[in-house]
């Protein structure tokens, strides 16, 4: 079988890509071996994020569905103190900021949205599972694919889209080089969702809420639907090991002693689904595209679930990539030894700038505070937003690097003297 | 005053007067994270007070955590920002 562009992945990252590319033209064909709808977290998503979605046209099905609507990010503070909050807000290059809103979602019914949307817009859906990529020297020709338990079939394309989420195909098999860890040591979530949780009133409610504890130990409060709240505990591996729980006991422990503002707001809980639990670490590939083939989303990059920007990297770069693709087939020549490199610079710059973001949140959380709510607030609602793809970084981004940076030096100097001791 | 009876005097009225909290000696954590008296809301007013009464600038990249770590600390950074801006 043939086609332009082959996708791994129906998920968010992948259904993207496929609608931005079926509005070119171009023949596209969606793998993906899970039966929608299937279950995922990451469910807040931001101003971008939300701004990707009116660009499919689907802002009236999100509205019609009822997702919670979201109009910002509280962040509390040790001791459910301090809180900020920091509003979803757009810009328009001529007059600024102005106030809009983004959405929160169940992921099986948003994923499954996405999914039928693309297959109504002409995409071949294909329900298989990618086996290795094909290839011609360096160049990827297409995947190979098992359907139906062992019949093997070969699509041939000419843009492969690794959209397999943190199934990392390409760097699986081998086609990418390894993964490099990245800053944050292994991670623990263990979440669910609840009846019973107390939100913000009125419009306020449905809001993203975080609890901070302390470093690299927070939980996430998101509302899924008008009664149903999806909270989760991210706390280092080692942390979670030592405690020695089952994952229910672990979570219920937590939910009451992490912030005692998340404990005022869940005064009776009923579990509506499992207590599930995922392990996970950032990572990034460095290449991450080439002759033939690009990796959106996940399939290349993880850095934190904190600030939510998950869904909205696999969204973004999909609309990055679909452009991307569609500038390579309007040239006839195809003589570059990297079609996709400029679209692979645009998505480094981007997660660069979360990475600093993030970074400064959870290293330098004083400094973070005082730029975030003193020197730098319109920055910071454009980062939190997902506008992180200047190639002029904003003010609050470069203060946020000079820190980040100081504090590199600082703890490479004491790792040096420690090794001299 | 010298820069730490002046901080002193300002945390004394502004902060622990406040709170309640005992006054932190020179080496005590000032930080709230390791149990001081300096949260993430009082500091900014600390840094607006320390800008205006020493004429200095607390510049982005010295609201690194270590510079506030102490009360002894504070005072050695006023006094460097302070040397610098003289010398």
């Amino acid at each position: 079988m043939k086609t332009d562009v082959a996708i791994i992945g129906g998920g968010p990252g992948g259904a993207a890509a496929a609608m931005f590319l079926s509005q070119t033209g171009l023949r596209v064909t969606m793998i993906e071996k899970a039966q929608s709808p299937r279950y995922h977290i990451g469910e807040s998503l931001t101003g971008e994020c939300g701004n990707c979605l009116r660009a499919l046209g689907l802002e009236e099905e999100m509205t019609a569905r009822r997702h919670p609507v979201k109009y910002g990010v509280t962040v509390y503070g040790p001791r459910g103190r301090n809180a900020f909050w920091v509003p979803v807000k757009g810009w328009h290059p001529g007059s600024g900021l102005f106030d809009t809103h983004t959405w929160s979602v169940r992921r099986s019914d948003f994923d499954h949205m996405l999914f039928t949307a693309a297959a109504a817009r002409g995409v071949s859906v294909m329900k298989a599972e990618a086996v290795a990529p094909l290839l011609n020297g360096n160049t990827v020709r297409g995947v190979r694919v098992r359907t139906n338990g062992s019949i093997v079939e070969d699509i041939a394309s000419e843009v492969l889209i690794d959209a397999s989420g943190q199934g990392t195909f390409l760097s699986n098999a081998g086609m990418i080089g390894q993964k490099v860890r990245g800053n944050y040591d292994r991670q623990v979530a263990v979440f669910s969702q609840v009846t019973g949780a107390i939100r913000d009133p009125g419009a306020a409610s449905g809001n993203t809420l975080i609890f901070y504890r302390q470093k690299h130990h927070w939980a996430w409060f998101i509302p899924l639907d008008d009664e149903i709240t999806s909270v989760g505990i991210v706390v280092p591996a080692e942390y979670y090991r030592a405690k020695n729980e089952s994952k229910h006991q672990f979570l219920m422990r937590e939910l009451y002693q992490l912030n005692p503002e998340l404990t005022r707001r869940l005064p009776e809980i009923e579990f509506v689904e499992e207590v599930r639990g995922i392990s996970n670490y950032s990572y990034r590939l460095l290449n991450f595209t080439g002759k033939g083939f690009l990796c959106v989303g996940d399939s290349h990059r993880f850095i934190d679930p904190v600030f939510s920007f998950g869904v909205f990297f696999a969204m973004k770069e999909a609309e990055y990539a679909a452009s991307s693709i569609a500038s390579f087939f309007a040239d006839s020549k195809r003589e570059q030894p990297n079609p996709f490199i400029d679209y692979q610079r645009l998505c480094d710059r981007g997660q660069d700038n979360i990475q600093e973001l993030i970074d400064a949140f959870w290293e330098h959380p004083y400094a973070f505070s005082m730029l975030a709510h003193h020197r730098y607030p319109e920055d910071v609602i454009h980062m939190f937003a997902g506008r992180v793809y200047n190639e002029t970084p904003l003010p609050g981004l470069l203060a946020m690097r000079s820190i980040n940076e100081q504090g590199r030096k600082k703890r490479v100097a004491h790792e040096c003297a420690g090794s001299i001791n | 005053m010298n820069v730490q009876e002046v901080l002193t005097d300002y945390i004394s009225k502004e902060v622990v007067a406040k709170t309640g909290q005992p006054m932190p000696t020179l080496d005590q954590p000032l930080l709230d994270s390791q149990g001081g008296v300096i949260d993430s809301l009082n500091m900014w007013p600390l840094i607006v007070f320390i800008e205006s009464h020493f004429g200095i600038k607390v510049e982005d990249s010295d609201l690194m955590q270590e510079n506030f770590q102490t009360l002894r600390a504070l005072v050695k950074f006023i006094e460097s920002k302070h040397s610098e801006l003289h010398s």
